[in-house]
C-alpha cells in the first residue's frame, strides 16, 4: 500500500481562498484515480497559504504505479478551477498566485506530472522565513512530519486548534476575555503556516480618553490584533500571532505594540476631530455619499429609513416618534466622519458615542448604540424600543431596496439573510407591525423599481414560513394555515401557528377543519356584497348564519387581543352547522338570486375563519377534498 | 539606518541588479493609485526592462516617499528579492513578523490592476508586490512586477520610531522638519481653500489639453493630464463630492487608456 502526495506550492494565497481550494484539489484527485480504476483510501484535503495537497491513504496493487497515476491525473491537475486567477510570467499559465513548486509522490517515487510549467519532483518548501532548507521528501506519507520539522502545520484544522487553545490561556492567565468573533481566530490560523502567539501590553497612557470601543476597533483594524478586556471593560492587554518561531527575544512584541500606539494615536486625531462638529451637522454630507448599494446616496437612504421607522411607530404603538425619528436621522451621520472612513468597524459605534458627547437624549444614544451592536447576524437584539424600531426599519429597507434589484446587494442568499434578521427581530421583540403594509404605505419611496415589488412580498412571507418551520419547530401544513391569515406580520403569524398547533390533533379541531375546507370547496366563486339574512330558506341557512353572527364579534376582538387560542374555540362551534349546510343546502338547481345570497354567506363564513388561518390547507382539511 | 541610507543602499542593490536608475519624470503629481510615467510607459510591450525610480507621493495631509521597481519580465524569485532588499534597508527579518498579505492593488484612474501582496512588518505595511495584469486597460504581455517600498514604513520599521516626522531623514535634519509643512499646507488646501466649482472647470481645461497632445502623438505630456485628472480626483474626495471625483476618475481612466493605445502604436511602428 503507498499513499499519494499532491501538493501545489504557490506564493501567498488568500486565505480564505486555499483551504477550498485544497478540498478540490483532493476531490479532483479522488475522482482521477477512480476514473482510471485505481483503488485507495480516504483522500485528505491540507492547505496552508502557501501549499494545497492532496493526501490520498493506501492506492493498491499494480494501478499504484508512478506511470500509472501520472496517466490517471493526466490533465485533472490543470482543470482545477481557481478563484483570483492570474497571470505571473508569459508562459500564459494562471492561478490564483504564482505556482513555484508541484510535488507528486506515489509512496517514494516521483510522479511525472506538471503544472503552470512547474514539473513534478520531491521538494517541499519549507516556511518562507523560518524553515531552513528545501526538504528531500522521501515519502508521501512523511509529509506532514516533515512540514513540521520545517516549521509549518499543515493541517487548518490543527492551526486553529492551536489558536483557540493559545487565546483560552492567555484569557485564563490575564483574567481578560478577547473581544473577538470566531472568523477572527479563523483568519489568524489560516493566514498563518505556523500561527505563534505573542501577547502584547497596552498601557493606558496609549489611548487616553478614548471609547473603548474606539480602541478595539483600532486594535481589530484589518484583523491584526485582538483586544483582551479586563471585566470591568478596560483594554489592557491584546493578543496577536506572528508566523513562526516565539518570539523569544520580544523584538516582535515590540513591533505589534508600536503599531498599535501609532494606530491608537491615529485613532485618537481622528475621534476629535470628528467631535469639532455635532454629529446632526454630519447629515447633510450624507448627500454626497453614496450608500453600500452604491445606488443611492446615504442620505436618501437617510430618508427612506425615517419614513420607515415613522409608519412601524404609528402601526406598533412602539417607541416614541419623536425620539425614534431623531435616531433614525443620525444613524449613518458618523458614515460622514473620517474615524468611521479610516475605521469602519466602527460605523454606528462612533455615532452612539458622538451623539452621548452632544447632550442628545439617552434613547436616542442608546437606540444608536443598539442599531451598531446589532449590524450582522447572531448579535444581540435591541433592548429599547426606539433601538428595535430602527433595527426594523434600517432591516426592511435594505430587504426592500436589495430585493427590488435597486442595490448591487440583489443576491438571493443574502436578501433571505437579512429578511431572517429583520423577522427574528419583530418576533423576539414582540413587534405587532404589518412589514408589508408598512412598505405599502411608503411605497413612493421605492417607486422606481416597483416592477419587482411582488418580489418583496415574496421574499419576506416566504422567510417567515421558513423560519416558523425551521426555527420553531411548526408543521409545514399548520405554518401554511396560519400564514393564510396574512404574512406580513411575522409576530402575528407566529401566535396563530403556535395556536393551530396547540389545537391540531384534538377531534373537535380537526373536524372543524375538515368541514372548513368542504365549504370552502363549495363556496368558491362567491359574488361581491353581502348575504341578505330575509332570503334564506331553510333551517340549515339560518343555523349557520346564527352561529356565524355569535362568533364572529368574539373571533375579532380576540384576534386583537392576539388570543388566537380563544379565537379558535369561539369557532369550533360553527362546524355542525357547516357539515349540515355543505350536506343539505343545495347551491344548484336554483334561481341565481338564491345561489349568490347562499354563495355570500359561505364567503362570510370562510372570512372569518381565515381570520385565525386557512384551515384548508391543513393535512385534514385536504383528505376532504 | 536614516531615510536617506535607505535610498542610497536601494540605489547601490537595484544598480547591481541591473535597473536604470530613474529620476521621476511626472509633470502631475503622483498620488498613492498612479504611478510615474516611467513606470506606466515602461510595462506596457514586450520589450524587457527594469527600472527604479524614487518618488514623492502626494494625498491631502500626506507627503509619502516610495522607492518604486519595475521588472519585466517578472523574475521568478521577485518576493525572495523584494524580502532582501528590506533586510539591505535594515529590517532584521527574524526579529520581526513578516506578513505577505495577499491584496489586489488598482488603480480606478489609470485602469491599471494587478494581483500581489501587501508587505507587513509588525502589522505595520512597508511595502507593496504586485504583478502587473493591466496597465491602461491593456493586457501586460509579459506582467511586470511592481515593487513599491514605503520609505517611510521601512524606516519606521527599521529605527522603530513612532512618529513620520521623527524619523531622521539624512544629515540630522528630521523628517518633519523637511516635510512637515508641506503636508500641512497640501491638507489645508484640499480641505479648506480649494475652489471645487474652478477645480471643476479645470478638469475640463485639463482633458482638451491632454487630447489635444494625443491627437498629436504625444503620450507622455497626455499621460500628465490623466495624473492631473488623478489629483482632482483626490482633492474632490477629500470634499465628499462624488459626482465630481467619478467625473475626474472616468476623465483620467479614458486619457490613461489612450496613453497606453498611442504609446504601443508607437512602438510598434517604431
Amino acid at each position: 500500500m503507498k499513499d499519494l502526495l499532491v501538493e501545489i506550492g504557490a506564493e501567498e494565497m488568500p486565505h480564505d481562498v486555499a483551504p477550498m481550494l485544497a478540498l478540490t484539489l483532493a476531490s479532483s484527485v479522488e475522482r482521477a484515480l477512480d476514473r482510471a480504476g485505481i483503488r485507495h483510501g480516504h483522500a485528505e484535503a491540507l492547505s496552508t497559504p502557501r501549499r494545497v495537497a492532496a493526501l490520498v491513504r493506501d492506492l493498491a496493487g499494480t494501478g499504484a504505479a508512478p506511470e500509472t497515476v501520472s496517466l490517471a491525473l493526466g490533465e485533472t491537475l490543470a482543470s482545477i478551477p481557481a478563484e483570483r486567477r492570474m497571470r505571473w510570467d508569459a508562459s500564459g499559465a494562471v492561478f490564483v498566485r504564482p505556482i513555484r513548486s508541484l510535488v507528486c509522490l506515489c509512496g517514494e517515487e516521483v510522479v511525472p506530472v506538471a503544472l503552470g510549467g512547474v514539473p513534478s519532483s520531491r521538494e517541499v518548501r519549507p516556511h518562507r522565513l523560518a524553515g531552513g532548507e528545501t526538504i528531500n521528501l522521501t515519502r508521501a506519507a512523511d509529509y506532514e512530519a516533515a512540514l513540521a520539522q520545517a516549521g509549518v502545520t499543515a493541517r487548518a484544522e490543527s492551526r486553529l486548534a492551536a489558536v483557540r487553545k493559545a487565546l483560552e490561556g492567555i484569557e485564563h492567565d490575564t483574567g481578560t476575555r478577547a473581544m473577538a468573533e470566531d472568523r477572527d481566530l479563523a483568519a489568524h490560523a489560516a493566514g498563518a503556516e505556523h500561527p505563534c502567539p505573542v501577547l502584547c501590553d497596552l498601557p493606558a497612557e496609549a489611548a487616553p480618553h478614548l471609547p473603548v470601543e474606539v480602541v478595539a476597533a483600532a486594535l481589530r483594524d484589518g484583523g491584526t490584533f485582538l483586544p483582551l478586556a479586563l471585566p470591568d471593560g478596560r483594554i489592557v492587554k491584546f493578543l496577536a500571532f506572528r508566523d513562526g518561531p516565539p518570539d523569544v527575544a520580544g523584538s516582535i512584541r515590540a513591533g505589534f505594540e508600536r503599531a498599535a500606539r501609532l494606530r491608537l494615536r491615529e485613532a485618537h486625531a481622528l475621534f476629535e476631530k470628528g467631535r469639532v462638529h455635532p454629529l446632526a451637522e454630519r447629515v447633510r454630507d450624507l448627500r454626497d455619499l453614496l450608500d453600500d448599494s452604491h445606488v443611492g446616496t446615504l442620505w436618501e437612504k437617510t430618508t427612506r429609513v425615517r419614513r420607515v421607522a415613522g409608519e412601524i411607530v404609528a402601526r406598533s404603538r412602539r417607541g416614541e416618534s419623536g425620539l425614534v425619528d431623531r435616531a433614525a436621522f443620525l444613524y449613518l451621520a458618523d458614515r460622514a466622519t473620517d474615524l468611521v472612513r479610516r475605521f469602519p468597524r466602527l460605523s454606528g459605534v462612533a455615532g452612539a458615542t458622538y451623539a452621548k458627547l452632544g447632550g442628545e437624549p439617552e434613547e436616542v444614544v442608546a437606540a444608536l448604540r443598539e442599531a451598531a451592536q446589532t449590524r450582522g447576524s447572531g448579535r444581540p437584539l435591541p433592548q429599547s424600543d426606539a433601538g428595535a424600531v430602527l433595527c426594523l426599519a434600517d432591516g426592511l429597507d435594505n430587504v426592500a431596496w436589495g430585493a427590488l434589484g435597486a442595490g448591487e446587494n440583489g443576491d438571493r442568499e443574502s436578501l433571505s439573510a437579512q429578511a431572517d434578521a429583520l423577522i427574528r427581530l419583530a418576533v423576539d421583540r414582540r413587534l405587532d407591525v404589518d412589514l408589508v403594509e408598512v412598505l405599502e404605505s411608503v411605497g413612493e419611496l421605492y417607486a422606481p423599481a416597483r416592477a419587482g415589488w411582488v418580489d418583496v412580498v415574496a421574499l419576506l412571507s416566504g422567510r417567515v414560513s421558513a423560519l416558523l418551520c425551521e426555527e420553531r419547530g411548526l408543521r409545514e401544513d399548520v405554518v401554511a394555515a396560519a400564514m393564510g391569515a396574512g404574512a406580513g406580520n411575522p409576530f402575528r403569524a407566529l401566535g396563530r401557528a403556535e395556536a393551530i398547533a396547540g389545537w391540531r390533533g384534538r377531534l373537535e379541531f380537526d373536524a372543524l377543519a375538515a368541514a372548513f375546507a368542504r365549504l370552502r370547496r363549495v363556496g368558491a366563486g362567491a359574488p361581491e356584497g353581502a348575504f341578505d339574512a330575509a332570503a334564506f330558506e331553510g333551517e340549515a341557512e339560518r343555523a349557520l348564519w346564527r352561529e356565524y353572527l355569535k362568533a364572529e364579534g368574539p373571533v375579532r376582538d380576540l384576534l386583537a387581543a392576539r388570543n388566537y387560542g380563544g379565537a379558535i374555540a369561539c369557532l369550533l362551534p360553527l362546524r355542525v352547522p357547516i357539515e349540515t349546510y355543505v350536506e343539505r343546502v343545495p347551491l344548484a338547481g336554483i334561481g341565481e338570486a338564491s345561489r349568490a345570497n347562499r354563495l355570500r354567506l359561505i364567503a362570510s363564513v370562510v372570512r372569518l375563519v381565515v381570520c385565525v388561518g386557512d384551515l384548508s390547507t391543513l393535512a385534514g382539511g385536504r383528505e376532504e377534498r | 539606518m536614516d531615510v536617506q541610507e535607505i535610498v542610497l543602499r536601494l540605489h547601490s542593490a537595484w544598480q547591481g541588479y541591473g535597473c536604470v536608475l530613474l529620476s521621476p519624470r511626472a509633470q502631475a503629481p503622483v498620488g498613492p493609485a498612479t504611478i510615474d510615467p516611467c513606470l506606466f510607459f515602461s510595462a506596457l510591450g514586450p520589450v524587457p526592462c527594469r527600472v527604479a525610480c524614487l518618488e514623492t507621493v502626494l494625498a491631502p495631509g500626506e507627503i509619502a516617499h516610495r522607492y518604486r521597481v519595475l521588472l519585466k519580465p517578472a523574475p521568478p524569485d521577485g518576493l525572495e528579492r523584494f524580502l532582501a532588499m528590506l533586510r539591505t534597508a535594515g529590517i532584521d527579518l527574524d526579529g520581526h513578523d513578516v506578513r505577505l498579505l495577499p491584496e489586489d492593488w488598482t488603480s480606478r484612474v489609470l485602469d491599471t490592476r494587478g494581483a500581489g501582496w501587501r508587505v507587513d512588518v509588525d502589522a505595520s505595511t512597508v511595502g507593496r508586490f504586485t504583478y502587473l495584469q493591466e496597465v491602461g486597460g491593456v493586457a501586460t504581455e509579459p506582467p511586470s512586477a511592481l515593487l513599491d517600498f514605503d520609505l517611510g514604513g521601512i524606516a519606521l520599521a527599521a529605527q522603530g520610531g513612532e512618529s513620520i516626522d521623527a524619523l531622521t531623514w539624512g544629515g540630522g535634519v528630521a523628517h518633519g522638519d523637511l516635510f512637515a509643512s508641506a503636508s500641512a499646507e497640501e491638507a489645508r488646501y484640499a480641505h479648506d481653500v480649494a475652489d471645487v466649482a474652478r477645480l471643476a472647470r479645470l478638469l475640463g481645461l485639463v482633458e482638451e489639453e491632454a487630447r489635444a497632445a494625443l491627437a498629436a502623438g504625444l503620450s507622455l505630456p497626455a499621460y500628465a493630464g490623466a495624473l492631473s485628472c488623478a489629483h482632482l480626483a483626490t482633492v474632490f474626495r477629500t470634499r465628499a463630492l462624488v459626482r465630481e471625483e467619478e467625473r475626474s476618475v472616468a476623465c483620467g481612466r479614458d486619457l490613461a487608456r489612450a496613453c497606453a493605445r498611442a504609446y504601443l502604436a508607437r512602438e510598434t511602428h517604431r
